[in-house]
């Protein structure tokens, strides 16, 4: 739906981490791991909170659900 | 009992610990789960056309962390107030949003006006939700001290944890009887020996203690066994990560706070305690 907003094995915050993540990887072509050096995530539990995101939140809301 | 600071970082503390495992443990334990820090426990929603239900939103507003005042507040339940909640043990977040922008927005932490301009959220990008055009968010949110032994929001820390303090044995003798180059020493996942061309005993680098996991996989690949990878038994390597709540000197001073205060107050207890001895 929307990223969450801490990691759920440890706790660490990543809600704010992910749009910087995606302007790096997506729009500048940044390597992960490079961009995960940079953002200071280094535990494998709170890099695969970002990986595996899908922000499924900007298919809903194509829906009208007001009336 | 010592303390031997490695690294310092405004999140991330690495520091090694002379004492037994029992009390690393209880320490790492009471910073975990004792130290208090503010999170919102009651959000009281008054206009939500967000995508996401109410409870969920309530969830992910209670993740937020808050960067904490302790000297300032209370636990609400040791308040003059009584528990009905004041200025001296709670602070008030509100939120008023509504969308007629035309495209979608994203709120954030942010846009949390808070009533104490101290106790705000640690980063303001945080995302909560996404409204539409038309829609709007109203709510109230009251952030209180909490421990995390009740719920995991009020973790002062992201991730606390201690190592063995790495003791490598090389023994010169065995180690003579090789013909080649150390196969052993190129399999350290870290490496950590030196590496020399000449047909001698493996080196280690002078600061291997602090990237050693203990994996073995130097004596384990040694062909002689010269090798011998063992730990001391009371010296313990902490890393402690925080999310910026508190810092991180305020946290271990309060960790040992309340340390002292579970020992003394255990003290009394066995004063009290009527022993009969059979
Ligand atoms: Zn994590
Ligand atoms: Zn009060």
């Amino acid at each position: 739906m929307i990223i969450p907003i801490r990691c759920f094995s440890c706790g660490k915050l990543i809600g704010d981490l992910y749009e910087p993540y995606i302007e790096m990887t997506v729009k500048k072509g940044i390597p992960s791991e490079d961009a995960f050096k940079k953002l200071n995530i280094t535990r494998f539990c709170c890099k695969r909170m970002i990986v595996s995101h899908i922000n499924l939140i900007d298919e809903i809301l194509n829906f009208p659900r007001l009336q | 009992m010592s303390i031997e600071i490695i690294e310092k970082d405004d999140r991330l503390y690495r520091f090694v610990l002379s004492t037994s495992i029992e009390m690393a443990n209880a320490f790492r334990r009471i910073i975990l789960i004792e130290v208090p820090v503010m999170a919102i426990d009651e959000v009281i929603m008054l206009r939500n056309d967000s995508p996401l239900y109410d409870e969920i939103l309530t969830h992910r507003l209670a993740m937020i962390p808050i960067i904490t005042d302790l000297k300032n507040y209370n636990f609400q339940q040791e308040c003059s107030c009584g528990g009905a909640g004041c200025s001296l043990c709670s602070v008030t977040l509100t939120c008023d949003i509504k969308n007629d922008t035309g495209e979608i927005i994203l709120v954030t932490s942010g846009d949390l006006i808070s009533n104490d301009p101290k106790i705000v959220p640690v980063s303001p990008n945080i995302p909560i939700v996404k409204l539409e055009h038309g829609s709007s968010l109203t709510f109230e949110a009251f952030a209180l001290l909490g421990r995390a032994k009740d719920h995991a929001k009020f973790q002062s820390v992201a991730a606390i944890g201690y190592k063995f303090y790495p003791k490598i044995k090389i023994d010169e003798n065995k180690c003579k009887k090789c013909v080649q180059k150390c196969i052993a020493s190129q399999y350290c996942p870290k490496n950590l020996f030196k590496v020399g061309t000449e047909v001698s005993s493996p080196k280690l680098i002078p600061d291997f203690w602090k990237y050693c996991d203990l994996c073995e996989s130097c004596s384990r690949e040694c062909p002689e066994g010269a090798i011998n990878v063992e730990y001391d038994d009371n010296k313990f390597i902490f890393s402690i990560e925080s999310d910026g709540v508190l810092p991180l000197d305020t946290i271990m001073k309060k960790g040992w706070e309340i340390f002292k205060e579970k020992i003394d107050d255990f003290k009394d207890q066995l004063e009290k305690l009527e022993i009969e001895i059979i």
